[in-house]
Parts: structure tokens; C-alpha cells; sequence
């Protein structure tokens, strides 16, 4: 049996989601724009999860614009903004930003944007007085910065944030996307003017996610064609997809600080092993982080090679962001924060999920510590040990 | 039949899924939970069964599977195309399209004129074609790409792909085709029409909502010389997914659902086409034989399987379609496009086929599919004529008071 560490990639879905799902995927099975009965029940059927959605995340039900994924609301955000701007301007964002936020600027500074990188410290939260200072260096169109970082799981002081931007007067976007399930986020108190949502990192489906809008944002669709979604967004809606995203934010609502709790637990555990390890570096130790969230990176290891190595021993990990898997690069979040190089390179994640299991992490911290240590099998059994105490 | 049943005959806004592909795609829900692009044993099974539902896609249009991109549906899939190509190419963008497109072609066309591009819409006939010698004169005047739908979604008129694929090869302009509705009902070979890009779309197949694809062709050769044959430029950023085409994380369910709806057309398209080609002749005839003032849409001999789109003289059409969808038993069918239904607009489709309002006003589709036998057609066709009748004694009715 896999242990599947990896919960910042995808989720597994849950059960419970799926069976809502199922009704959407057999009798019913009409055009959500269609004007007969079973459009009109498919199109209540969105407004239902699009209300569910609404609820945990703190907006109103029509701030919310399904998208095919966190990916397309991310894209929605920037090139929606820059598209609703008559010429091109300025946009700020955090160099630790996933890539569907830094990809999206480069493309921006290809049609004559111009983008600034916010600083972060060395435990990667974004410098309040340097984000102030360009927020002050002259008109910004949009700042985009993440509420809690997929690789390394730090949750940005987003009250500073927000309040930075509004005292400017620049809209800000948040990728909510890791927060929702892993630590929380409202729309309404966050102060930001859009937030992009994920559906597979609550354990929803895959190929479904959401930009919240606030209705005074400019901001213009990237995708053209029919005008669904109050014509930001156009396509035939994903009706079954959505109805999942739906179950899965109300199933989360109720569970959400057991599960935190729990994978909390579990997280310091692992980290309490690890630090019994030698030639471990954790990142971003000493800050608020996601509680499933542990980077770090083992001495003399490639993160890709340990991956690899986790692999044959059947356990799931993360060398980074799932996205980037495979080029061999290190972490552009952890060069950010001023790794070097080296270190940065030899980083793995591991992102937990509700169903992971104390047995699980003795049995990870084993295996690694075969893999780490050079005094053999003994640090990672003392780690395990150190657990069952 | 039972009272409450729906005859449902709008198979052109979206199908049921087909034979096999819930189980696929409960399968893939239940086992396959790792992301496609992590490089770990689950993320590998994922991967792998994207894989084999590339294969079974791009055996569908006689393409490679390394040519398929996967993106939320057509409508995006026609972006990217429309839009890509613009981008890629740059400086003096001229794109060849057609009046009755689709909302995804004619919104992003309109868009991209905002951005500077040059756009002809070819006119159509009284049948919904287009004129070759004119698709011949446009392309004379530097165009980028011509994009055309290979079956209309209102009316069912089938345009002659493989004429004019060979024409853009004669001009030497890449063709983007719009196959949302043609695919799994009309045969497709992306060679032999000189399709360099094909819009695709699961749910009118048998898959499942809120999964299409872009096929983009491969030049012939191996490694690098095997590369696309057209410069695109990805329009979803960030991972760089998919050869960076179209970022994202893909949606392994959906996309395994695609496939097996796929390998379902593939061995059964010509059977259940010509099935349904009989019915829905059957059905004109019944409500041909039954009212007056009723008139067909589109060249018959040009006109796709499942398509029957029917004009009516002396009825209110909103009424009439109000009517249908909400009498019993309910007749699910549209006025024309599903997603300009909640927009109320009347169709732009018929008027460029030289309808007065009034005609395409009162215009019903019906769309034909797996669920469709004689039973359900006669009667719909039973429904249908008794329904215009009532509204025409209604009519009469008021006129007379």
C-alpha cells in the first residue's frame, strides 16, 4: 500500500463527493444553459455548490466564476485585470508565487507589462515594508500574493498585506488555493479583490476550480464564447465537477479543524523525527505554515534522486511543486528565500492529508533514516521510536 | 411511456454518457488518485492512463497521440487555436472564418479584431454552406488561418472539410476546425482534410462536461523534427503542462472518460449514424404528414444524422418552445444553441441562411442520439404537431375575438 504524502499535488477524492457527483454523471445529464427541466435542475445544481463554495470560503455566491482549474483562475486574475486595462501597467507579485501566477506575469511582461517581485525572508513571508514601498513607487494594477505556499507551506500575514494594498488603492488577488483546506481563508475579511480556488486540494474532482470577484474589480474573461458565468467565463459548465467541488467545500466546512488538528499532530511528529536525523535542513521552520507541510531537504541527497528512492519503497513524496516535476531545477520558492543552490536542489516535500496515519510517519522517518544515515538504519529507528513514546 | 418521462432530444447541447464510460471513470476516480504530472508511482499510473486516452482520441481523427492537448472543453480549445495562432504569429493577423460559427468562434473573433486582427466571415447559402470560390478569394489576401465548424451546432449542415482543407493546402494557410458536434458522428481524418488544429469536446461524444481537446497536428519525422506544424502559443500559464500548450493539472478521470467515449465512437459511429439518420427522417415525415407551414432547415443532403431543425409559420416561438420543454410529456429540445437560450437571441445561423426573423424566431432542434428509438419519435413527432396546433387554434382563437 502506497503512503501517499503528496496531498499538496492532489487529494485523493472523497467518498462522500464522489457519491454526489454520481446523480450528475448518469440520469442527469443535461446542458446547465438549456431552458428545459433538466437544464433548469442541472443549473440549480451549480447554484447549490456555487452557494456551498461560497459559504466556506466567506463571499457571496455570485463573486464566485467557475474555471477549469486553480491554474485558469490564476491566469483569469492577471490577464483579466490586464486585459480590462487599457494599456499596459504595473502588477506586483511575490517571487515565491506558484508558477500559473509567475508564468502568466512573464507572459504579461511579453505584451509590456511590468512586473515587480516583492521580497521574502529567508522564511519565505513577503517584506511588509518592501511591498509598501513599491506600493508606493507608483500606480500598481493588481498585486498578487499567495495565502499559503505550496512547497513550503508558509501562510503570508495576509491582514498586512491587504491593509498595504488598500491604503494604496491596489487591488489585490490571493491564491487561495492551498489555504482552503489546510488552514482557512475569507474572502470577505481578507480585503483581496479576487482569490482563485482549487477543487482537487480539498479532495473535489480534478478540472475544477474558481475565481472569487469582487464585483468592483475590472476585469475582463480569457476565455470568450457564449458568456457563462456572467460572461467571465465561457463554456459549457462542468456540471458533475462542479456539484463535487460543492460537496467537497461542505464536507469541508464540518471537518476541516479535526482534520487540521490531526494532520497538525502528525506533521510535528515527523518534524520532531527528522530533527533527531542528522543532515536534515527543514525550511521555513520557524513561521506559521500549512499543518500538513514539510519541506526540507537531506544532506548529500538530490531531491529528485530521494524521490526516486521514496518511490521504490512505495511512499509518495514531492521534490516541489508537482507541476515543475521532472526538470531538474531547484525550487525558484527556496532560491528566493535565499537557499543556495545546493541545498535548495536536495529538497523534498512531504504535504499530508486527513487520512495519513501515524504508522505512516514511523514508517516514512524509517525508511529515510536508512536512506540518510550513514551510521546505518539507527537514526531513523531512534526517530520512530522516539514517537511511539 | 410514463408521464414523467422526458423525451429528450437535445443530444446537440450535450449527450449522456456513453456504454462504459462511468465505469472508466469511477475506475480511474476511485484507483488513479495522484497527480499526472508528479514523478512518483501514483502520479505515473495517472499519467498513464492519460496516455491511453490520448491514443484512443487521436485514433478517432487519425492522428498521433502526442498531438493531443487536453483543455477544459471546446470552447477553450477554440480559444487557444484562435488565439494562439494570433499570438505566434503577430504583426498582420487576418483570420478566414464563416457567419454562422459558433459563440466560442464569432466572441473570440471579436476579440481578437479588438487586438488588431483583420477577420473575414465567409457568407453561407440558403443551405448553410459556404461558397468555395469565395473561401478561395479570401485566402488570396495574406490570411493566417482559416477556422471553420465542421457541423453546425443549430442546424446540423455538415461543411465540406476535406474541399476546403484543400484549399488552405493550395494557399498554404493552416485550417483550425470547430469538431465539437462532428466528432463520433462524422468520419474525420485530420490528413486527409488538412486539419492542422481540431477543437474537441467529451460531452457531445458520450464523455463526460467540462473536458475537450485540441488536436495539433505533428510534422512527419522522429524527436525534434517531429514537432507541431503550426506555431501556437499557450493561452493557460504556469507548470508548463502539456509542452506548455496549456498548463494546468489535468483531470485524469475526466480525461480516461474522454478517451473511452472515444474508443465507443470509433466502433460504433457509422452503425448508430445511419440508425439515427433514419429516425430522424422518420421524424420529418410524421410531423411533415401532420402540419402545414413547417419547413426544414438546411440541405437535406448535407444535414448530420441526429439533426432535424424545424421552422414554423403562424407560432410564437418562444411560446411553442415554452410549450414543448414544459407540457408533458416535457420534449427536451432548444431553440438553437444552449448557451444563447438564456440570451434569447434569435439565431444568427438562420438569418445568415436567408430566414426572415419571424421563421428562425420560431425555429425547434431537435437533436437525435443514443437514447433515441421509434417509440420516443413518434412520440415526440405526436407532441410536437399537437402542441403547434394548440398554439395556432390559440392564435386563431385571439385573431377571430
Amino acid at each position: 500500500m502506497t503512503i501517499y504524502f503528496d496531498h499538496n499535488a492532489t487529494t485523493p477524492l472523497h467518498a462522500d463527493v464522489f457519491k454526489a457527483m454520481t446523480p450528475w454523471l448518469t440520469s442527469a445529464h443535461a446542458n446547465a444553459s438549456s431552458l428545459h427541466r433538466g437544464g433548469r435542475e442541472a443549473r440549480a445544481a451549480i447554484e447549490t455548490a456555487r452557494h456551498q463554495i461560497a459559504t466556506l470560503v466567506g463571499a457571496h455566491p455570485s463573486q464566485l466564476i467557475f474555471t477549469g482549474g486553480g491554474t485558469e483562475a490564476d491566469n483569469l486574475a492577471l490577464a483579466g485585470v490586464a486585459a480590462a486595462t487599457r494599456r499596459p501597467g504595473r502588477m506586483l507579485i511575490s517571487p515565491i508565487e506558484h508558477p500559473a501566477i509567475t508564468d502568466t506575469a512573464d507572459a504579461l511582461v511579453a505584451a509590456g507589462w511590468t512586473i515587480e517581485r516583492v521580497a521574502v525572508d529567508t522564511q519565505g513571508r513577503v517584506d511588509i515594508d518592501d511591498l509598501e514601498r513599491r506600493l508606493g513607487a507608483g500606480d500598481t494594477a493588481l498585486v498578487s500574493i499567495m495565502v499559503a505556499n505550496n512547497e513550503t507551506g508558509v501562510i503570508q500575514d495576509m491582514t498586512a498585506i491587504s491593509a498595504a494594498c488598500r491604503a494604496a488603492g491596489a487591488p489585490l488577488h490571493t491564491d487561495a488555493v492551498q489555504a482552503i483546506g489546510k488552514h482557512g481563508f475569507d474572502f470577505a475579511s481578507s480585503g483581496a479583490a479576487c482569490a482563485s480556488l482549487s477543487a482537487h486540494k480539498i479532495q473535489g474532482p480534478k478540472g475544477v476550480g474558481a475565481l472569487i470577484v469582487d464585483r468592483k474589480l475590472a476585469i475582463d474573461p480569457i476565455i470568450h464564447g457564449g458568456g457563462h458565468e456572467q460572461g467571465l467565463r465561457s463554456g459549457s459548465l462542468n456540471v458533475a465537477g462542479i456539484v463535487g467541488f460543492g460537496a467537497a467545500a461542505e464536507r469541508l466546512q464540518t471537518h476541516r479543524p479535526a482534520e487540521i488538528a490531526h494532520m497538525r499532530d502528525l506533521r510535528d511528529k515527523l518534524e520532531v523525527g527528522l530533527d533527531a536525523m542528522p543532515g536534515i535542513t527543514r525550511f521555513s521552520a520557524d513561521v506559521e505554515r500549512l499543518a500538513n507541510t514539510c519541506q526540507f531537504s537531506v544532506a548529500g541527497y538530490d531531491g529528485e534522486g530521494l524521490l526516486m528512492l521514496l518511490d521504490r519503497d512505495d511512499i509518495a513524496v514531492s521534490s516541489g511543486s508537482a507541476c515543475a516535476a521532472g526538470t531538474g531545477q531547484p525550487s525558484p520558492v527556496l532560491l528566493a528565500m535565499g537557499i543556495d543552490a545546493d541545498t535548495a536542489r536536495g529538497a523534498i516535500r512531504v504535504s499530508l492529508g486527513p487520512d495519513n496515519t501515524l504508522d505512516e510517519i514511523q514508517r516514512f522517518l524509517l525508511v529515510l533514516g536508512r536512506l540518510a544515515g550513514s551510521t546505518g538504519g539507527l537514526p531513523g529507528g531512534l526517530s520512530a521510536s522516539v514517537l511511539t513514546g | 411511456m410514463s408521464a414523467g418521462e422526458t423525451l429528450y432530444f437535445d443530444h446537440a447541447a450535450t449527450t449522456p454518457l456513453a456504454p462504459g464510460v462511468l465505469d472508466v471513470m469511477q475506475r480511474v476516480l476511485a484507483e488513479q488518485a495522484g497527480n499526472p504530472a508528479s514523478d512518483h508511482a501514483p502520479g505515473r499510473a495517472a499519467a498513464a492512463e492519460i496516455d491511453t486516452a490520448a491514443g484512443a482520441l487521436a485514433a478517432l481523427v487519425g492522428g498521433e497521440r502526442r498531438g493531443v492537448v487536453w483543455t477544459s472543453g471546446a470552447t477553450e480549445s477554440i480559444n487557444l487555436a484562435l488565439k494562439g495562432v494570433a499570438e505566434f504569429a503577430g504583426g498582420d493577423v487576418h483570420i478566414v472564418s464563416v457567419v454562422t460559427e459558433h459563440a466560442a468562434t464569432l466572441d473570440t473573433l471579436a476579440w481578437l479584431q479588438t487586438q488588431g486582427a483583420r477577420v473575414t466571415r465567409l457568407e453561407v447559402d440558403a443551405d448553410g454552406r459556404i461558397d468555395g470560390a469565395a473561401l478561395d478569394a479570401a485566402l488570396q489576401d495574406n490570411a493566417t488561418l482559416v477556422s471553420i465548424m465542421h457541423v453546425n451546432n443549430e442546424t446540423g449542415v455538415i461543411q465540406d472539410i476535406e474541399a476546403i482543407g484543400a484549399c488552405c493546402a493550395r494557399h498554404h494557410v493552416p485550417l483550425h476546425v470547430d469538431a465539437a458536434q462532428s466528432l463520433g458522428r462524422c468520419a474525420i481524418d485530420i490528413t486527409a482534410m488538412n486539419i492542422a488544429l481540431l477543437s474537441m469536446s467529451a460531452h457531445k461524444i458520450g464523455g463526460p462536461k467540462g473536458i475537450g481537446a485540441l488536436y495539433v497536428r505533428r510534422r512527419s519525422g522522429a524527436g525534434r523534427a517531429a514537432g507541431p506544424a503550426i506555431g501556437l502559443a499557450g493561452q493557460i500559464h504556469g507548470g508548463g503542462q502539456q509542452s506548455g500548450f496549456r498548463s494546468g493539472t489535468l483531470a485524469t478521470h475526466q480525461i480516461a472518460g474522454f478517451g473511452a467515449a472515444a474508443t465507443y465512437v470509433t466502433t460504433n459511429r457509422e452503425t448508430e449514424q445511419r440508425r439515427l439518420a433514419a429516425l430522424r427522417d422518420a421524424l420529418w415525415r410524421r410531423i411533415d404528414g401532420a402540419l402545414d407551414g413547417v419547413r426544414r432547415n438546411g440541405g437535406a443532403a448535407v444535414v448530420a444524422a441526429p439533426w432535424l431543425s424545424i421552422s414554423v409559420a403562424g407560432v410564437n416561438g418562444d411560446a411553442l418552445l415554452k410549450g414543448l420543454v414544459e407540457g408533458a410529456p416535457a420534449l427536451a429540445v432548444s431553440s438553437g444553441a444552449a448557451c444563447s437560450a438564456a440570451h434569447g437571441q434569435s439565431s444568427y445561423v438562420l438569418r445568415a441562411m436567408g430566414r426572415s426573423a419571424a421563421e428562425a424566431a420560431a425555429t425547434i432542434r431537435f437533436s437525435l442520439g443514443a437514447d433515441s428509438n421509434d417509440t420516443r419519435v413518434n412520440a415526440a413527432a405526436h407532441r410536437f404537431a399537437a402542441e403547434v396546433e394548440r398554439l395556432r387554434a390559440l392564435a386563431g382563437t385571439l385573431v377571430a375575438a
